[in-house]
């Protein structure tokens, strides 16, 4: 990349594509490699159950229930959900749900499945928000669970865990385009910084192209949850699952354009995570059949 | 539905109801101002190309789901058709009589109806899929197409090449278009609008594959047709230095050349107020060849209409 002035190409990805770790980009390979950097071993967590969907893609909330307590108690390393939530927040905690309400919106029963999750650890009930928003809604929170949907997006490649703080900026369409890079940055705000407890993906019913309206031809259902406190990780395995679901559609490669840049400069430039498959351990519950990571 | 003062084609008339689902006499108009408000921050796709406004219509049904009628009308044909060649998947389906001849002008798939019809994009949404959805969504298209003009595809769609050098055209893979946002989306070649493209321009791109056994050779041509040749002498300058700046030191690259780069053979040919480019070539016989039917294509599309 010409950082000098600015100007991203195709040329660049595959430059630093050739003879890199494996990793994803555009190209299904990491560019993102820097020798010497100090490895950010993750693990991430990945729980499906095929009965939490029915035939028309309502949610049973009694699996999804289930779901989302082995997801955390997979997480955490406690012996009930109740244990592993009271690790991640505290009733002290002023905790800010931040899902995605727009695309492939994030489901409203597991925002409501988290929130009662949460009540049941002890935060009280009016100390659980909705959190996405603008800047303020961060700032008022001494906790955030990311809660995005599985997505592609048409401007950044990828619109899951990174972009789903992007109202957080004030400033989301800074954040389109060509400065779809960027998107690692607003997670080091000093309003945002430090306070996501926990990355949870709806992966529900994902869409694995990219809009700007969802085409039900795009989307699945891969009955997920994923899990994880390094976002750069979570974003990289979703990644890797719409990268697989389209090549699987298409019987060819067929790559994500634009290229999702914000994951990798994410790791690179923000030091915010690890993008690199080979740091990240998956752990799973559920069907193997399909999970395509 | 109002017709557009603006945007090619006559007024629209959705039914009121059929088949159990019925829609509110009034239609929501969406114009460009208020697109961010209405997809939440995704309507550069549509401002992308050159759009008039946006109608809005919602069935509701007793039981049997919602369909979401949206009309993009735009301000030519070719805008509408570069919206429908974002993705050529789905099923073709026949919405007139006689339908007219070329590529699909409708396209089913999982309850979605998309549909080019002169200078009207439509999305046709069934939130249930169903038998009876179906044919709701499919009669909803039907009375959207009635009576409309069906223009041929942009010229340079039309006239993309069939072949070059043994590389076929996929046909499924060619996007009229006119912003770098709609290129990258299509084909990524960089972040920035290096290419100088916006509504102004004209462009297509698509992808070329080898006939040969192997089957894995393959191409990319991209053209663009600027409104003036100043215009586009000082794109391929803007592309020169973002993309291929050791053509600065070859004698007599300035409106030709073919290079190799890291994944082939890549270059440009400048014809008037054109420019033909080419990425991934596997070898320069290709990527010559491909730019030369590219510039008879861009030549092709300024004589004038027969």
């Amino acid at each position: 990349m010409d950082e000098r002035r600015g100007v991203v190409t195709r040329r660049d990805f595959v430059r630093a594509t050739t003879g890199a770790a494996v990793g994803v980009s555009l190209f299904g390979v990491s560019w993102a490699g820097q020798p010497g950097r100090t490895p950010r071993p993750a693990r991430v967590i990945l729980v499906r159950d095929q009965q939490v969907l029915d035939g028309s893609h309502q949610v049973d909330a009694g699996v999804l229930g289930r779901m989302l307590g082995e997801t955390v108690t997979l997480l955490a390393g406690e012996k009930s959900a109740r244990d592993a939530w009271r690790s991640l927040v505290s009733p002290a905690d002023a905790v800010g749900l931040v899902p995605t309400d727009h695309l492939n919106p994030t489901h409203g029963e597991i925002v409501a499945a988290v929130r009662a999750a949460l009540v049941d650890a002890g935060v009280p009930g009016d100390r659980v928000t909705l959190a996405q928003g603008g800047p303020q809604k961060a700032e008022a929170c001494t906790a955030l669970i990311a809660l995005p949907a599985l997505k592609a997006h048409w401007l950044t490649g990828i619109g899951t865990v990174l972009k789903n703080y992007i109202t957080f900026s004030g400033h989301p369409s800074r954040y389109h385009g060509e400065n779809n890079d960027r998107l690692g940055e607003i997670w080091q705000l000093p309003h945002v910084k430090g306070k996501t407890r926990l990355v949870l993906v709806d992966a529900l019913r994902p869409l694995c192209d990219k809009g700007p309206q969802a085409d039900p031809r795009y989307m699945w259902d891969y009955d997920g949850l994923i899990a994880g406190t390094d976002p750069v990780a979570v974003e990289a395995v979703c990644l890797k699952i719409i990268t697989a679901r389209r090549e699987a559609l298409k019987g060819e490669p067929w790559p994500i354009s634009p290229p999702p840049l914000c994951v990798a400069m994410a790791d690179k430039r923000y030091g915010l995570g690890t993008s690199r498959l080979e740091e990240i351990t998956i752990e799973r519950s559920g069907p193997s059949e399909g999970a395509l990571v | 539905m109002h017709p557009s003062p603006s945007a090619a084609g006559p007024a629209i008339g959705l039914p009121l109801s059929l088949d159990g689902w019925t829609r509110p006499a009034a239609v929501r108009r969406i114009e460009p101002a208020a697109m961010f408000e209405y997809m939440d921050g995704a309507g550069e796709l549509y401002l992308a190309y050159r759009f008039d406004h946006l109608d809005v219509a919602e069935y509701a049904s007793g039981g049997q789901g919602e369909i979401l009628v949206e009309l993009y009308w735009m301000r030519s044909s070719d805008d509408a058709y570069g919206l429908l060649s974002g993705d050529w998947g789905g099923e073709p389906v026949a919405l007139k009589e006689a339908r007219p001849a070329g590529v699909p002008r409708a396209l089913y798939g999982a309850g979605l109806l998309r549909i080019w019809s002169d200078g009207v994009y439509a999305r046709i949404l069934a939130s249930r899929e169903s038998e009876a959805s179906t044919r709701a969504v499919l009669a909803i298209g039907r009375a959207i197409v009635a009576g409309r003009a069906d223009p041929s595809p942009p010229r340079l769609a039309a006239g993309l090449p069939d072949a070059a050098a043994g590389y076929a055209l996929r046909r499924d893979t060619a996007c009229f278009l006119r912003s770098h946002l709609v290129l990258n989306s299509a084909y990524f070649v960089s972040h920035q609008n290096i290419l100088g493209l916006d509504r102004t321009v004209e462009a297509i791109t698509a992808r070329y594959e080898s006939a040969l056994p192997d089957g894995k050779r393959h191409a990319r041509l991209l053209l663009v047709r600027y409104p003036n040749p100043e215009a586009a002498r000082a794109a391929l300058v803007s592309f020169r230095e973002g993309y291929l700046p050791e053509t600065f030191s070859a004698p007599a690259s300035a409106g030709s050349a073919v290079t190799h780069i890291e994944d082939g053979w890549a270059g440009y040919r400048a014809a008037g107020r054109g420019v033909a480019f080419v990425f991934e070539a596997p070898d320069r016989e290709a990527a010559a060849s491909l730019l030369a039917a590219g510039v008879r294509t861009l030549k092709n599309a300024e004589a004038p209409h027969g």
